[in-house]
């Protein structure tokens, strides 16, 4: 067990340089966004450094009280911390040409900040450390959304508010986690889920996924999306929060506690992930706004990471992480790709665009790889990590998981369809006729995401043993032999998913009379399923909306219950009674001097006889 | 001799406080302090005499003489009609319980020692402070008096 | 003796201080409660210590001036105020 500081690295680098980009003034711009890449590179270089060595340890002294500051890098959190590097990298290079100004500075800083404290909440080895650096993330993903506009700080708060009750839940399940194994530090042995491990479990679930993006908190990222600026959506929630998040619950599912295959804790959390699936990908359909679109499919795709870790079957968990890889970097990839168009063309509207491939060839060209990718079309990288998801939920007994994951898959590709159609193909909308391609530092970033999306199909035996080397639950396993066959039930099923989900787009397509953007409106305007959607844009399954609402009632309730009463109470009991006691003795008072010297002799002669009778 | 002297000082006394013109209460009371001189001298205090009679029957009979003059009899104060009476059966009752209940027999005797010889060395040798204490009531005196007489103020002459 | 005779004229001040009106007849009473201090000094320490009363005495008396003139001119001065020397119309205090 070594002690070697330079774990400390990866969380000192990039805040130290996010502080010094935030004071370099605004002229030496060109200077800030080079040292930002030059640090998120070294970045890269020291954890590619630190790969080849066995499990490394930091353990120090805090601040002179009994807590210990102790950090690990085994071969998972060095895995997670490598990938969180490559993203910072990347989306610092896209914001160099993507954000300007003012607002360039801040973001930089919170970029490199938060790609610090993730780094250190990868590499915590104590509950207390993880905790500080889950919750300081918190402070920077609400100054990335204040960034956004003059209204943001709505979305703000929404965000600030939904993701710190998850975290105050972890919080919670970390105190009870404690009050069972006694200690703050990572066990070595899991705890069974029983008893009061259950609500230490839960609450733990509730802080993870929250964080990661499940139902029910996910309604801040689709307002952030419209309000926030489109690199903070590439880099947090496409990438970070999905990669922290599924690391985390990795580890409280299978590090803190024992996740049984079949348990009712493994039920519960695949009927969650399921949920998010089928949900969040229904909202993702009749969506118009191509940023609200991939937002929705942000949340829907932390359901298939959710259910493939609940499984507990290893092929499962391998596929929930692999899938988590894989969502970051095509997410992140569709992001980009948006924004690029935004960056040229001033919009995101899906009625406005159309036509762009012409004019924009490398951005269309990696955001239809990247939306073939997410949609699980073979035989790029979700197609692997969807079949083992699938094969894991099967495997459990429960046919009604990969029911679930299928019919998502349905929906994934016929918004997508509907989002490539509108945006690239079509008809061309003349106001952007001279819209031309972005230029180097735009388009890079997209292109390693999108040769990535391609290179994980067929290689996808270089990610997965990294997995099985890593995590502990999963080693020893191989994964990649049947990655790509297609020639088993499961991957036949998939496949007639597909072929509906291209002829109800082209139903739509043609049913509406040849406008891409209408093409979902079949499914948006189906009985129940209307009087549905109308509810959700008017935003009553919102917990945050509602919560609002019950405060606003019940803080009158209070006033008026208590506050009120309580000042009645004092006036009537204490006030008044006060005031009749004063008014007595007042009118004692006659102001006439024979009346005073009365009570002047009176008290002489009480003396005289106090004086001779004692 | 002593008693009726003392019998005189408290009835001109009462009738002090009962005669309804303001002019002939204050003789009365100047008689009474002379009657309390003559007293002071026999106790053996001449000083205290001299001053007595001087001073109270003198000084502050002229004040009153003077105040009476300026604001006039006892023409509009309308005395409350309790009879003489009342104030005589008080008396009665009090004397009853100064002898009896008090037990007002003695009076116990003041405690500065006397280590001088004769009263000009005791009065401005032992009580120094005292002198300096009545000279600033004296100036005080004469302020407030000056304050309040002027003319200045609300009158605004 | 000369003790009840301090008592009774005490007790003869504070009635007229108590039960009359007029603002002269008081300062008369508080005259009449000084007569019965220097009385009560000056016979309290008769025959042992008389040269101490006397300096006494004549402190109480230069006060009792003082305080006299004070509360004649007070008078006058009320009396200028407000054309009346009874102390109950001076009762704005009250309460």
């Amino acid at each position: 067990m070594s002690n070697d500081s330079i774990l400390l690295l990866p969380i000192i680098l990039p805040v130290v340089s996010g502080i010094i980009c935030f004071c370099i003034p605004e002229r030496f711009f060109k200077l800030r966004n080079f040292l930002a890449l030059l640090s998120n590179f070294v970045l890269i270089l020291i954890i590619s450094g630190l790969w080849h060595s066995k499990t490394i340890y930091y353990v120090s002294d805090w601040f002179m009280s009994t807590a210990i500051f102790s950090l690990k890098a085994d071969g998972f959190s060095k895995f997670i911390l490598l990938w969180i590097s490559i993203f910072s990298f990347l989306i610092t290079l896209y914001a160099w040409s993507k954000m300007t100004g003012l607002k360039s500075r801040q973001f930089i800083t919170y970029l490199l900040i938060t790609c610090g404290f993730a780094c250190g909440a990868v590499l915590a080895n104590t509950l207390l450390v993880l905790l500080f650096f889950w919750e300081a993330l918190l402070v920077t993903l609400y100054l990335f959304i204040v960034l956004g506009g003059e209204n943001s700080y709505r979305t703000a708060l929404k965000a600030f508010v939904l993701v710190g009750f998850c975290d105050f839940c972890f919080i919670l399940g970390a105190a009870i986690y404690w009050k069972i194994t006694g200690s703050f530090d990572f066990p070595a042995k899991p705890v069974q889920i029983e008893g009061l491990a259950i609500l230490s479990f839960v609450m733990m679930i509730i802080g993870v996924t929250g964080k990661a993006g499940a139902l029910p908190f996910h309604t801040w990222i689709p307002d952030a999306a419209i309000d926030a600026p489109v690199s903070f959506m590439a880099f947090l929630p496409g990438a970070l929060e999905k990669l922290i998040g599924i690391y985390l619950l990795t580890r409280v599912c299978f590090q803190f506690f024992h996740l049984i295959p079949g348990s009712g804790s493994s039920i519960g959390l695949m009927t969650l992930g399921s949920l998010t699936i089928v949900i969040a990908v229904s909202m993702a359909l009749i969506q118009k706004d191509v940023k609200r679109l991939l937002s929705y499919h942000a949340i829907s795709q932390v359901g298939y990471m959710i259910v493939g870790i609940g499984t507990g079957i290893p092929a499962g968990i391998a596929g929930g992480i692999f899938h988590m890889l894989n969502n970051a970097i095509y997410k992140s990839a569709l992001f980009l790709g948006a924004g690029s168009v935004e960056h040229r063309t001033g919009t995101t509207d899906l009625k406005s665009l159309g036509g762009l491939y012409s004019q924009m060839p490398l951005t269309g060209l990696c955001f239809v790889i990247c939306a073939a990718a997410i949609s699980g079309v073979w035989p790029l990288n979700g197609f692997v990590s969807k079949e083992m998801i699938i094969h894991g939920s099967l495997e459990t007994g429960y046919k009604i998981f990969a029911i679930a994951c299928w019919i998502g898959a349905i929906l994934t590709f016929a918004s997508f369809l509907k989002a490539s159609h509108a945006m690239f193909f079509g008809e061309k909308n003349n106001k952007f006729s001279n819209v031309k391609e972005n230029n180097f530092s735009i388009v890079f970033p997209m292109g390693v995401l999108a040769l990535l999306c391609i290179g994980f199909g067929p290689f996808s035996r270089i990610p997965l043993n990294a997995i099985s080397n890593s995590v502990a639950v999963v080693s020893g396993h191989d994964f990649s032999t049947h990655a790509l066959n297609l020639f088993n039930p499961v991957s036949g099923v998939t496949i007639l998913c597909l072929i509906f989900a291209f002829l109800l787009h082209r139903y739509g397509y043609l049913k509406s009379g040849k406008k891409a953007y209408l093409a979902s409106e079949v499914v948006h305007r189906l009985p129940v399923i209307n009087t549905l959607y109308n509810l959700a844009e008017r935003k009553i399954f919102d917990i945050y909306e509602q919560g609002i609402r019950f405060i606003r009632v019940f803080s009158i309730a209070l006033y008026y219950g208590f506050d009120r009463t309580a000042d009645w109470l004092y006036e009537r009991l204490v006030v008044e009674s006060g005031v009749k006691a004063i008014n007595a003795l007042r009118s004692i008072h006659r102001g006439f001097v024979s009346g005073y010297v009365a009570w002047i002799f009176a008290g002489i002669i009480i003396i005289i006889i106090f004086t001779f009778a004692f | 001799m002593e008693p009726l002297i003392l019998l005189a000082v408290m009835i001109f006394s009462g009738l002090a406080i009962f005669l309804k013109d303001l002019l002939k209460a204050v003789i009365c009371l100047m008689i009474s302090s002379i009657f309390l001189g003559i007293i002071f001298f026999k106790l053996g205090a001449p000083y205290a005499g001299v001053f007595e009679i001087s001073v109270v029957a003198g000084l502050v009979m002229v004040l009153f003489i003077l105040t009476i003059s300026l604001v006039g009899g006892e023409d509009f104060v309308k005395e409350p009609a309790i009879p003489v009476i009342f104030f005589l059966i008080l008396l009665g009752i009090f004397s009853l319980l100064a002898v009896f209940g008090f037990k007002v027999s003695f009076i116990p005797s003041s405690a500065t020692g006397d280590k001088f010889l004769n009263f000009g060395q005791v009065l401005w040798a032992g009580r120094t402070f005292d002198m300096v204490a009545q000279i600033s009531v004296i100036f005080a005196g004469v302020f407030v008096i000056l304050a309040i007489v002027s003319r200045k103020g609300k009158n605004g002459k | 003796m000369y003790a009840y005779a301090v008592f009774v004229l005490i007790f003869i001040g504070f009635y007229c201080l108590i039960a009359r009106r007029n603002m002269v007849r008081l300062l008369i009473g508080l005259e009449i409660i000084s007569k019965g201090i220097c009385l009560l000094i000056i016979s309290g320490s008769y025959p042992s210590k008389i040269l101490t009363a006397q300096a006494l005495v004549i402190t109480v008396i230069v006060i009792e001036v003082c305080v006299m003139a004070i509360g004649l001119s007070l008078v006058i001065r009320a009396y200028h105020q407000s054309e009346s020397i009874d102390i109950r119309d001076f009762s704005k205090l009250k309460g």
